[in-house]
């Protein structure tokens, strides 16, 4: 209340101010015009005082003479000069006291005038009058009041001493000049009330204009404000709407990225759609997708894609053609700096490779953001532009999103592509399994028979041929079978120090003989060669499925080298969906001068089933099983080729420091035998009955049992067993299960397990648990009574096994 | 009464004889004469005041050739009216305008209708206004003024 007493104050004094000053206008605009009014009525009055003198008394006769009567004269002239000076104060200086008063004065002089001309003719008296009622249009009484004192003075003194020229008489009395100025008074009076009660009422307008100014001032600025208010909102609106509509192409742009790379089978489907959603939705004209080739250290165009607006065949073509190495031009450039980079116009920019091209489609700007997997560019994405543009931050962010989230899509594809390797191994490895514990099962008997059989047939018996024949037939399907789990990992290694020269010398004349005599074989060792801890067969495997491979590629011969040497692996690497650690090395070289492979034939070398060979002459599995069993050593294999010049082979294996282990070639020795007491435990009978054959031949003390359990109750109520041999995969109980049992009952009873396929349950990631023996289906008789004498003659055997936390047991069973 | 045919003010005098003849035609006699100077065309004569005059019913117009009926009877303004009883003793002469070109009461014509009603009249002799009738050849009468 308080506050707004001082406003309202203010505010009226403003609006009286503003009264005053419109009222001052207007009045001044009156004073104005009347001013105007005036100067052309008196130059009318003029004219129409000469027209009355030359109408009334143009001639002046004295008989027959005549003259121009002088009051043309007093028209024109003294009609002029009453004119002129009013006339020019209402066009000089208008508005001003003066002049209305001199018009005013003027004025009733003109009346004088024509009064005089018109012969002092009452009627023309009422020119006075009318002149009063004109000048009340200055509604200033002042004015009237100078006009009514000019009346009287004229009246009086022409009525006095010239009453013909007022009145027309030739004598008049000086009280009808009072008389007429009794009337104009009586006009004037009246004239000067309305004066009052105009200027009353022009005030009252004036007070009106200035509230309804005050209040539309007050509407206007209110408006204003609002308007102000509503411009500012409107910015802010805009501002915000740019902002999200940046957003939203952004957030688009990355969902239909995501969606893409989400439904995508393969890279190279979804870097296609993915530049034709970026280019599309942030209006880009053309894109390429380089792909890092890690091995040679290039870039290689992945996909080019261009909008339909513009001519970029030969520009597609030659990016096709391309490759850039890591720091040359823009893509080399990112993936060398792993960052985004832009060039604003790459047509002024010769150092830009496909300069003439772009100049020829018009393209100006080009991007390119990195595709990162963890700090790795796996992929440089390069989209360009017809029109110059800057490279804002909204953008940068927005492509770098993108890059991120190709760059876990290519991770993605990674490791799907290992999970699906791994799936399909682990399907193969199933299937391989599968067949390969009831394969070896029957193979087993089946060349165990033939084994038992041969000895009593003579060479001349037609029979042992035929035996013959079935013996090689059981080793090839056991060869079969090993290689399905070899490469599908699945086979159960027995791994032990091994020195690769050693490995390569033992097998050197066998590989002369199977690659032939076109080819020259010739090995490089290196002296210090480490040792390694792997499968001494499985590693023979490799080398010799390598040899076979290299051969073939030489039809017509050339030079197969086998080399060795020690490596050094410093940091970890990822081929093939496979890791291998940073570490010591023993490399196996085998190179060929062969045909070589393209790039395409690598990229599927070592995929189960795969093979380049003609129908019947390859299984696909070679190199697979090779490469199983190098992994499942925790190495690695890579492949070095150039098509028409040749290929090498590096088999990498972890070194180890520890000293070879002694062996012996029990081949030529005769068979063992002993009196032991053994038991078999086998569901299989087939495998059953042969095993008791064999081993009842070799003179031991055999018992049989179908099941675990059955072995079991048989070892609680016979006398001890020295050695208990068992298979591995049995329903109820495994074989690994009752080797536990007796272990923890019978501590000194040995246990040999056998099987053809163990699903793990003897081995970790392929390799044979310590402390376990273990005899791998097929066998022959020979096998069996050389493994099962071992296990017999070493006495500390299960002792480990013991000492990894089993329970002690008898001593003897 | 006596006329100069190019004088603006004889109109109102035209006007107020007119009128007195209005009320007093019976048994009067009126005669205007109208100045016809020697070498003027009867055109010059025969102006708007003369077709005025002759409109009048009851008026004898005539052409006064250079002026001798004028001289003869002393007339030397237009507008000069001179009144003769019906025993052809001068009752009145003057003007019967109250100013120059003013039609409307004046004591000449006060004078001639109340002769014409056989009253004397108040005055004998009023002031003419007038163009002089004659110019350099008229003369002057001492009671005659005339004002322009």
């Amino acid at each position: 209340m308080n506050a707004s007493t001082p406003k309202t104050t203010e505010l009226t004094e403003t609006i009286s101010g503003r009264i005053a000053q419109l009222f001052q206008e207007q009045r001044q605009n009156i004073i104005i015009h009347t001013d105007r009014v005036f100067a052309r009525l008196m130059i009318c009055q003029w004219f129409f005082a000469v027209g009355l003198a030359l109408f009334v008394s143009p001639r002046t006769w004295s008989g027959t003479e005549s003259h121009i009567h002088l009051h043309l004269w007093a028209a024109i002239f003294l009609g002029g000069a009453l004119t002129l000076a009013p006339v020019l104060l209402a066009y000089a200086r208008p508005g001003e006291a003066l002049t209305r008063h001199v018009i005013a004065v003027a004025q009733m002089l003109m009346s004088a005038l024509l009064i005089h001309l018109t012969g002092g003719r009452i009627e023309t008296h009422f020119h006075v009058f009318g002149s009063l009622a004109i000048l009340a249009f200055y509604r200033d009484w002042k004015v009237l009041i100078s006009a009514s004192a000019v009346v009287f003075v004229d009246h009086l003194l022409r009525g006095i001493f010239w009453p013909a020229s007022v009145y027309g008489v030739a004598s008049a009395s000086i009280w009808r000049s009072f008389e007429h100025a009794g009337w104009v008074i009586f006009e004037v009076t009246f004239l000067i009330v309305s004066i009052r009660k105009s200027l009353s009422e022009m005030h009252l307008c004036a007070e009106r204009e200035a509230k309804l100014e005050a209040l539309k001032e007050g509407i206007e600025q209110t408006v204003a404000e609002r308007t102000a208010e509503l411009a500012k909102a409107n910015k802010a609106l805009s501002a915000e709407n740019a902002e999200r509509d940046r957003a939203e192409r952004k957030l688009q742009t990355e969902y239909a990225v995501s969606r893409i790379l989400a439904n995508s089978p393969t890279w190279e489907q979804a870097m296609r759609e993915v530049l034709q959603t970026i280019c599309g939705i942030l209006n880009w004209d053309a894109g390429t997708f380089w792909r890092a080739d890690q091995r040679l250290g290039v870039l290689r165009c992945g996909e080019v894609w261009s909008g339909s607006n513009i001519e970029a065949d030969e520009f597609k073509a030659l990016s096709r053609q391309m490759i850039f190495a890591r720091g040359a031009g823009l893509p080399g450039r990112v993936w060398d700096i792993g960052q985004s980079a832009g060039i604003c116009d790459i047509a002024h920019d010769s150092s830009f490779p496909r300069f003439l091209l772009t100049k020829q489609g018009a393209i100006h700007t080009a991007f390119a953001f990195p595709i990162l997997v963890g700090n790795n560019v796996a992929g440089v994405v390069e989209i360009f532009s017809r029109k110059i543009r800057d490279t804002d931050n909204d953008l940068l962010l927005s492509l770098n999103n993108i890059g991120n989230q190709l760059g876990h899509f290519f991770e993605r594809k990674r490791i799907e592509g290992h999970l699906f390797q791994s799936q399909k191994m682990e399907s193969v490895g199933r299937l391989a399994g599968g067949v390969a514990h009831d394969f070896n099962n029957l193979l087993t008997v089946i060349g165990g028979y033939c084994a038992l059989s041969l000895p009593q047939l003579d060479e001349n018996n037609m029979l042992q041929k035929n035996v013959t024949e079935i013996q090689k037939a059981t080793d090839r399907a056991s060869a079969l079978t090993g290689q399905l789990l070899a490469f599908s990992r699945k086979q159960v290694l027995q791994p032990r120090i091994l020195n690769l020269n050693d490995v390569v010398q033992g097998m050197e004349k066998m590989l002369r003989r199977l690659i032939g005599e076109d080819i020259d074989l010739s090995t490089v060792f290196d002296s210090s060669l480490g040792n390694v801890k792997a499968d001494f067969g499985q590693i023979e495997q490799v080398i010799m499925n390598m040899a076979v491979n290299a051969r073939d590629a030489m039809p017509s011969g050339g030079k197969l080298t086998i080399s060795t040497s020690n490596a050094v692996i410093d940091q970890k690497s990822n081929l093939r969906n496979r890791t291998m650690d940073a570490g010591a090395y023993v490399v196996v070289a085998i190179s060929d001068n062969g045909m070589g492979m393209t790039e395409e034939i690598q990229s599927h070398l070592f995929e189960p089933f795969f093979t380049t060979k003609g129908i019947g002459k390859g299984t696909g599995l070679g190199l697979a099983t090779c490469y199983g069993i190098v992994c499942q050593s925790g190495g690695d294999i890579r492949v070095y080729s150039e098509p028409n010049t040749g290929t090498t082979f590096k088999i990498y294996l972890p070194r180890t420091d520890a000293a070879l282990d002694a062996t012996g070639n029990n081949e030529s020795k005769p068979l063992p035998a002993g009196s032991e007491s053994i038991l078999i435990v086998e569901d299989e009978p087939a495998v059953r009955t042969l095993a008791g054959v064999i081993l009842r031949q070799r003179g031991y003390q055999v018992q049989e049992s179908s099941n675990a359990f059955e072995a079991l109750e048989l070892i609680r109520k016979s006398s001890p067993f020295h050695l208990v041999l068992s298979d591995v995969v049995m329903p109820q109980m495994s074989g690994k299960a009752l080797c536990d049992q007796i272990m923890s009952q019978r501590p000194h009873t040995k246990v040999l397990l056998m099987s053809g396929y163990t699903d793990d349950a003897l081995a970790h990631h392929g390799v044979l648990d310590e402390g376990l023996s273990f005899l791998e289906k097929p066998f022959s008789p020979a096998q069996l009574s050389r493994k099962v004498r071992d296990v017999l003659d070493s006495p500390k055997l299960n002792d480990s096994f013991r000492r990894n936390g089993r329970s002690a047991g008898l001593a003897a069973v | 009464m006596f006329v100069h045919p190019q004088c603006p003010c004889t109109r109102a005098s035209i006007e107020e004889l007119n009128r007195i003849l209005a009320r007093w035609r019976d048994g009067v006699s009126a005669q205007v004469w109208f100045f016809k100077p020697a070498g003027f065309s009867a055109q010059w004569t025969q102006s708007t005041l003369w077709r005025s005059a002759t409109a009048i019913p009851g008026v004898a117009v005539h052409e006064d050739a250079d002026g001798a009926q004028a001289r003869l009877f002393g007339a030397e303004t237009s507008g000069y009216v001179v009144f003769y009883d019906a025993r052809g003793r001068l009752q009145f002469r003057g003007g019967i305008t109250a100013g120059r070109g003013h039609a409307g009461d004046n004591a000449g014509e006060d004078a001639i209708v109340s002769l014409l009603a056989g009253h004397n009249a108040g005055l004998r002799q009023t002031p003419v206004y007038g163009c002089s009738l004659l110019g350099e050849c008229q003369r002057q009468s001492p009671s005659q003024q005339t004002f322009q």
